[in-house]
């Protein structure tokens, strides 16, 4: 299966967010999201990062992953927002 | 007035490890009630790059450079982006413990860093915070806060450039493309200036540190007073340092806090 590995830095209001995805045929294996935004709690990021793997690589799939875990959890920001985060990876994905 | 505010001036400055070590030290301290009056800590850095939590160092820091002059490149626990520290920046942090606050990251940026606002204009500046949490004085950012919360305990740090080394800051730190593209936020972000540039005059060690303390006892209503670290703090701050500070896992690669806590803990039980 292809293996593909894509990145994309997206800047929010504040903070900048950069996303890299390893995707096998088209599910994303692992994601990682870097940068020098503001997300609380804090380590809810790598539950976030948990929560992509095996997930459809498509923006729709990755919405739906990124606005129930940011609500289960409930993830706070400061100068961005889960719509950056969706962006980055549609970046990331489609290039734009 | 009625409650206290404790301060610190505990640094190692030559240590940057151990400073970021003692960072986290204190607010565990003050979170899990060993200390009973919200602190405010005051440090230095002689030569370090400090790093946001979410951050990777290759990314955000010219390693090369900082190789060259002997930068320590050291990971913090809050997020934000990584900033340059030498004798010329000073650094405050404030943890205090709240049980009735409601919108705890507004609290942070809109409450507490206040304080840090206050000695600005106490210094004779006209500070505004601007881009949530930025401090921009003459239109220049002089100050970068970051800030955390721990159960009922809500902490900010922040770096205040006095007279930094600022042709050495932006050697060693990469700005993004996709930032220097976005004129909103390099217009604020990567203008920095030092105070003593703002203010057209020397400033003393003293004299900042008399207008944070004054500044947060304004904000918080309290009455300061000097303190050392308690013996518990210095055990806590060591333990932290042997297993996450010092490791290059916690500094170079990107994981979390919660991967260290056993390792704390061990150093905790043989110390």
């Amino acid at each position: 299966m292809a293996v593909r590995r894509v990145v994309c830095e997206r800047k929010a209001l504040k903070g900048l967010i950069r996303v890299s995805l390893t995707i096998v045929g088209d599910v994303i294996e692992e994601a990682k999201i870097t940068g020098d935004f503001f997300l609380y709690p804090e380590d809810a990021l790598w539950l976030l990062e948990e929560k992509l793997k095996g997930v459809r690589a498509d923006v729709d799939s990755i919405r739906r992953v990124l606005e129930e875990t940011f609500r289960d959890l409930n993830i706070t920001t400061a100068g961005c927002s889960v719509e950056d985060f969706v962006l980055a990876m549609k970046c990331a994905l489609e290039g734009v | 007035m009625g409650s206290r505010l404790r301060v610190l001036l505990f640094e190692t400055p030559e240590d940057p490890y151990m400073n970021l070590s003692f960072e986290e030290a204190f607010l565990i301290a003050r979170e899990r009630g060993w200390i009973e009056d919200d602190v405010l800590r005051i440090w230095r850095n002689a030569n370090a790059v400090i790093i946001g939590y979410f951050q990777v160092a290759e990314e955000e820091v010219n390693l090369i450079e900082t190789r060259k002059i002997g930068a320590s490149i050291v990971r913090r626990f809050t997020g934000g982006g990584a900033v340059y520290h030498d004798l010329g920046n000073l650094n405050y942090a404030i943890a205090v413990k709240r049980r009735d606050v409601k919108g705890g990251v507004d609290f942070l940026y809109n409450f507490l860093l206040k304080g840090a606002l206050n000695a600005l204009r106490n210094l004779g500046a006209s500070p505004k915070l601007e881009n949530i949490n930025d401090i921009v004085a003459n239109d220049r950012k002089v100050s970068g806060t970051a800030g955390t919360i721990r159960g009922d305990t809500y902490f900010l740090h922040g770096c205040l450039l006095v007279k930094t080394d600022l042709a050495k800051l932006s050697s060693l730190l990469r700005v993004s493309k996709v930032k220097l593209i976005d004129k909103r936020i390099s217009s604020v972000k990567y203008r920095v200036a030092n105070l003593c540039d703002v203010l057209e005059r020397d400033i003393s060690y003293k004299e900042l540190v008399e207008a944070l303390i004054r500044g947060y006892e304004e904000l918080l209503g309290a009455e300061a007073y000097f303190d050392m670290p308690s013996s518990d703090e210095l055990k806590l701050a060591r333990a932290l340092y042997k297993a996450k500070y010092t490791t290059p896992e916690w500094n170079l690669l990107r994981l979390t806090s919660a991967s260290f806590k056993i390792k704390i803990e061990e150093h905790l039980a043989k110390s």
